[in-house]
This record gives C-alpha cells, structure tokens and sequence, in this order.
C-alpha cells in the first residue's frame, strides 16, 4: 500500500523528467501498435490475395511441381472426378473443405491474328464457377471488389471466366500488350480473337483454338503479366486432350479456415500414401515462396524495429528510475533502517516502472488505436508489397485483440525489465552507508 | 498508545570487545577499537565524542543496520551477527526505532503516513493503525499537522515527527543519532524534553549520540567515545 503510494508520488516528483518518459514510451508504442497493425494488414491481404491465385492447398502428379511446367499434357491426374468426390467425402477434409475443383495447366504459343504478333503462353483451365468462388475469397473484408486499382485506374472486377462463353477467357496485361491486343469490343459486341497453338500428347501436330478474351488482368509479378492466360477448363481439355473429357492436372482446395491448412496437408499426404497414388501436396505458402519471402522481409523490418524502440525505451525508463534510486538514497536508508526488507524497497521502484509502463503503453495503444482509425476514415489507396493492385489501406490494430494485447504486454514487460536492476539495486544499498548521503 | 510495562531484560543492550574497520579503497579505518558496552531497559543513554570518533558507527551497530568487524553485538538477547538481512529487518521493525540529525522524513508522505509507516511494516491490523498513529501525534503535539508534508513542516516538527515515528510502534530501544544538531538551541532543547518524557511515559530506552551538553545533563548513563574507544568518565 504504502508502496505504492511511494511509486505514485515520486513519478509525479519530477514531472518533466516523467513526461519526457511517458510521452517517449506512448508515441513508441503508438508507432509499434501502427506498425503491427500495418503487419496484419499486409499479412492478411497478402494471404487474401494468395489464396485467390491459388487457393489453399494444391495436389498434382509427382515430380509436376519441379519438371511439369515444360510438359504439362505428361502430368494429368488419372480418376480426377473419383479423386474430388473422394476428397469431398472424407470425414476430415469434407467439413474442412469449402471448394474442391480441378485445374488444367498447358502452355503454348499465342498469335493475334490482327496484329500477326505471337508469344508463348501458360494457360489455366478453370470451371468459371469455382474460380468465382476462389476469387471471392474475402474472410477478413479487406479488398473491396470496386476499389481495386492499378496505377490508380480502377478496373473492372467481374468473374474473370463465363460459363455462357466456353471459348472465353482471360490474358496478363503484359500478354495483352505483347501481342498487341486491342481489347475494345466490336460494335457487333464481338470480342477480340486469339489463336492458342498447343502441342498435344495425343497428337503429332500443334493443336489450334480459337480464343476469345474477355479482358486483360493485372497478376502482379511480370512473368505472370506477360504469360498468363486463363480460359474455362472444359475448353482447355478439348484443346490439350481432344475426345478424352475433362483432364486437370492440379486439384485445387480452398478451406473453410486458413488454420486448417497443416491438419488437412496431412491428412491428403496420408491418403496418398494409404492408397499409393503418385501424387503430392502443396501448401499455398509452398506455392508461392516470392510471396513467402516478402512476408518475411516485412515481418524482419518488424522485429528488428521492434528490439530498437524496446532497447531505447529501457534504456530510457532504466535511466529515469535509476534516477530516482540515486536521489532517493538516503530516503532508502531510511525506510530499510524502519525495517523495510529489500523486497518493500525493491517493489517501490517496480511499481514506478510499471505505472510508467501502463501509463505509456495505454496511452500509446490508444493513441495508435486513434491513428489507425484516421488512416482508415482517409481512405487511403495502398498497393501492398504482395498485390498486383492498389486496395484501401487500412490498419488493423484492433482486428486481431492479439496485436494491442502484445502492444501492451511488451510495453509492461519492457518497463518492469527496464526497472528490475535499479530496484535491485535500492534494495541492496548498504543501509549505513545510504544513510550518510 | 498504552502505557505498557515490558519484562525487565536487564541488559537490552550487550557489546563485548566490539570492532568495527571500513575498508576505503587501500585505506583501512578503524573506526570502533574493543567497544563493550551494556545499557539497560529504561535507560537513557549518551554517547559523546568528536566528530569522527565513531560515535554513528556504534548506534549502526546497536541499530542492527551493520555487522560488527568483530565482537559481538546482542540486542534484547539476539546475537545480530546470526541473523540474516531479512531477519534483521524484521527485528527493526519490530524492536528499534529510528530518530535522525536531519530527520529523515519520507518527503513524499505526509507527516501522518511517515508516522504510520512502522506500523505497516509490522503488520499491524487495520483497526490499530488509525488509533495508534493518532495517538503518536497527539504525543508529539502535532495532530493538527497530520495532513502537512514534511516540506511544510519546520525542523523542530519535523523531528517530532520523527520522533513520533520512531516511537508508534513501541519499541524496545530508539536509536538516536545527534537527534538535536540540525536544530537551534531552543528548539533542542524542547525535543529533548520530549525525548526524556517519552522514556517516562512508555518505558522506552534511548541511545543517543550527541556534542550537545543539554542532552547529556538529562542523560541516566554517559559514555564517552575518542578514536574508536571508550573513555570513561
Ligand atoms: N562507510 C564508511 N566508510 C569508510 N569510513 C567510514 C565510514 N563510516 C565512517 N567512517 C569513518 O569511521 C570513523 C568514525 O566515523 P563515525 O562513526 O561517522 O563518527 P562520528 O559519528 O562520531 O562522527 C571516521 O573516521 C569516518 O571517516
Ligand atoms: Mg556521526
């Protein structure tokens, strides 16, 4: 009690010296609590955007992962349809599981006939609505579907593929521009034509589709702009495996939960093993190691200001109570020669720390908390570090109770560190000799 | 506070052959040379001598604030140099009392938490602490001030505080170093009227350390110290 009253009193002793700590450690932790929740943001739309490429989880004929992208025709998965519905039936993956569709990669070259420009391509098959439903994955509402932008100029988000256009699909802005593409709609409302040349495993000549495109779509990375094309996958099993039905050469599975991820990689590794099918398993993090890599150099800018803003505040708190150890000498001695045990003592400036560390951590949380919301009312457009396009910054200190939570708890535990040798320290002072101060 | 009559313990205070050195550095002082001394429950003890004679040394000693270099030093039976920090913290707590030259009030508690304060770290209930504290003030003449910190106090109601805080919790033996040297003379002189009439009325047992011959005239024992040593008068 008395303690206390001692840690309160003596912080508001030296109202400067105080303020000058408190203030260092709420604006440090308004800037850590802004930067977690910008950490979250990017994470969370990182993942948001990810999953829409790719979904959570892929499977694919062994070895397609390293060597298929030259010969994808080589790697189909054989019983596709009676895989899925497998898949769709097991009691751990089925509840897990919120789409379970099939995917077709094949690559080529792509000529417009207009312009008599060509480049290779990679396609991917997809039924038009399952990609939708990927497309819409939106758990944490962090991209608004009409506020997606690139270079500031809004484009359109309507599914990319069409059931009600089974030869219609999708280029890479960068494939669009390649091949000089004048993607305006004819005045009979036609659309602009391509022509895709694939080698076929079936046949000894190129096979040859028409393909009409719907529009370009910025991907983010330039090999994907300059490659990618996405059409329906019933088409593209007609282009690559004529009269032989739908083939896929990737399963792709979208979870209900992305913390799911682990226990349902596990559970298909085990299928595949049970069963003993050439198959293998993909996480989303696995597909897309660029993504992963931007993700850790973020998340290592974090931490690494993080152990800066915390070293400097303990160093700052230390300094302030240290202060008040080395002024307060004889009043020490005093209270040790009254019969205070070092632990009394050493709590006085434990307590000093730690009000110090609530004060500032509160307010700093408040004060971050008070920021974010501003940046979220400016509506600032943001093109993340793993997005191909701009979406409205937002920054999510409150999203995740986790992030505050830390905030705060890293602020005490910084201060109650930063107080720990000081208090030590008083509560070991030589008592005869504190009192001769 | 109650008047109460503790057990005769004849030798409150027992030192035999008690040495204390301070190593300064290469520096090695002396500072108590084959100190013996007994003082008894109820006395009023003076300790005269120089500046640097050792006089403050001696009263840590007695006050368990130190351990002798050699010899020993039993308070109210208990050799200090067998207990432990924490041991003899409680001892002080509750056995001693503390009164100092310059006071040494807490300034951040009022005059009535500094005279409450040993009574927390004795454990009292809650019931006493308001009673007893009152009661110290009362004694010192100073309940009106209870809400004034030390800041707001003059030196001469500083030491009574003091002196109320050393005395609240009743111990057996109040520890006084040069109690009246930060004062002027008139003032002394009440504070050690009042120091001598608390001996009357709770029984407590004084040792003082003093140059101030108004102290000394009042005191039951005289003890002179010169160069570590005592000299007898
Ligand atoms: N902590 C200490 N370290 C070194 N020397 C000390 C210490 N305390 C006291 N002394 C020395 O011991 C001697 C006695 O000091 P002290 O007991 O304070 O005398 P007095 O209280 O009579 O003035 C002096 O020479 C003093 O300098
Ligand atoms: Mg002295």
């Amino acid at each position: 009690m008395t303690e206390l009253k001692l840690a309160f009193r003596n912080i508001f002793r030296h109202p400067q010296r105080t303020l000058a700590t408190f203030l260092a450690m709420a604006l440090a932790c308004a800037g850590l609590v802004l930067f977690g929740g910008y950490i979250l943001f990017i994470h969370l739309s990182g993942e948001t955007h990810a999953t829409m490429m790719v979904g959570h989880l892929q499977i694919f004929k062994r070895g397609f992962y390293e060597t298929g992208a030259g010969n994808p025709a080589a790697f189909a998965i054989e019983d596709y349809e009676p895989l899925r519905q497998r898949l769709i039936q097991d009691p751990e993956i089925g509840p897990r599981a919120s789409l379970v569709t099939g995917m077709l990669v094949l690559s080529g070259i792509a000529r417009n006939p207009e312009s008599k420009n060509s480049a290779p391509f990679i396609a991917q098959g997809w039924v038009p609505a399952d990609l939708a439903r990927l497309q819409e994955w939106n758990p944490y509402q962090l991209f608004d579907m009409r506020q997606l932008a690139v270079n500031r100029v809004f484009f359109p988000t309507e599914p990319e593929l069409d059931a009600s256009e089974p030869k219609a699909g999708t280029l890479g802005v960068g494939l669009a521009r390649i091949l000089g593409m004048d993607l305006q709609r004819q005045a009979d409302g036609s659309r602009a034509r391509l022509e895709l040349l694939c080698a076929s495993p079936l046949s000894a000549t190129p096979r040859i589709g028409v393909l009409y495109v719907r529009r370009a779509v910025p991907r983010g990375l330039k090999a994907f702009d300059d490659r990618l094309i996405f059409l329906p996958l019933d088409y593209a099993s007609r282009l690559m495996f004529p009269g032989q039905g739908t083939q896929v050469t990737a399963i792709v599975m979208l979870l209900n939960r992305v913390e799911d991820v682990p226990a349902v990689a596990a559970r298909l590794k085990e299928i595949i093993a049970q069963q003993g099918l050439e198959l293998e398993v993909k996480t989303w993090i696995e597909l897309l190691p660029v993504h992963q890599q931007a993700i850790r150099m973020i998340d290592l800018f974090f931490y690494f200001s993080l152990a800066i803003v915390a070293v400097v505040l303990a160093f700052m708190i230390y300094n302030t109570i240290m202060m008040g150890v080395l002024e307060r000498t004889r009043e020490i001695g005093t209270l040790r020669a009254m019969g205070a045990s070092r632990k009394r003592v050493s709590t006085v400036f434990l307590l000093e720390g730690l009000i110090l560390g609530l004060a500032g951590g509160g307010t700093g949380i408040v004060l971050g908390g008070v920021s974010a919301w501003l940046i979220d009312a400016a509506e600032i457009l943001y093109q993340p570090p793993t997005i191909p396009f701009l979406i409205k910054l937002e920054i999510l200190v409150f999203q995740d109770w986790r992030v505050p939570l830390l905030a705060y708890i890293g602020c005490l535990a910084v201060a109650l560190a930063a107080a720990y040798l000081p208090a030590r320290k008083a509560s070991r002072l030589f008592i005869a000799e504190a009192l001769r101060r | 506070m109650s008047t109460h009559q503790k057990p005769i313990d004849p030798e409150l205070i027992q030192l035999e052959e008690v040495h204390k050195d301070y190593v300064c550095g290469r520096r090695r002082v002396q500072a108590l040379r084959g100190v013996s001394l007994d003082v008894r429950q109820g006395s009023f003890v003076v300790i005269e001598g120089l500046s640097g004679s050792g006089k403050s040394t001696l009263l840590n000693l007695i006050g368990c604030l130190d351990y002798p270099t050699r010899g020993r030093v039993i308070i109210a039976g208990k050799d200090t140099s067998a207990m432990n920090d924490r041991a003899l913290s409680r001892f002080r707590a509750e056995r001693l009392g503390f009164i100092f030259q310059d006071f040494n009030l807490i300034p951040m508690l009022n005059a009535y938490e500094n005279v409450e304060y040993p009574l927390r770290l004795k454990g009292e209930a809650k019931a006493q602490l308001r009673r007893r504290t009152e009661a110290a003030l009362e004694a010192v003449g100073l309940i009106d001030m209870a809400d004034q910190r030390p800041a707001e106090l003059s030196g001469g109601q500083c030491q009574r505080v003091a002196i109320a805080r050393a005395l609240v919790s009743q111990p057996d033996l109040i520890v006084a170093d040069e109690p009246t040297a930060n004062l002027d003379s008139h003032t002394g002189e009440r504070i050690v009227e009042l120091m001598r009439s608390m001996v009357e009325r709770f029984g407590a047992t004084f040792i003082i350390a003093t140059h101030d011959p108004m102290i000394a005239c009042h005191a039951t024992h005289r003890y002179r110290l010169r160069d570590g040593r005592m000299v007898f008068e």
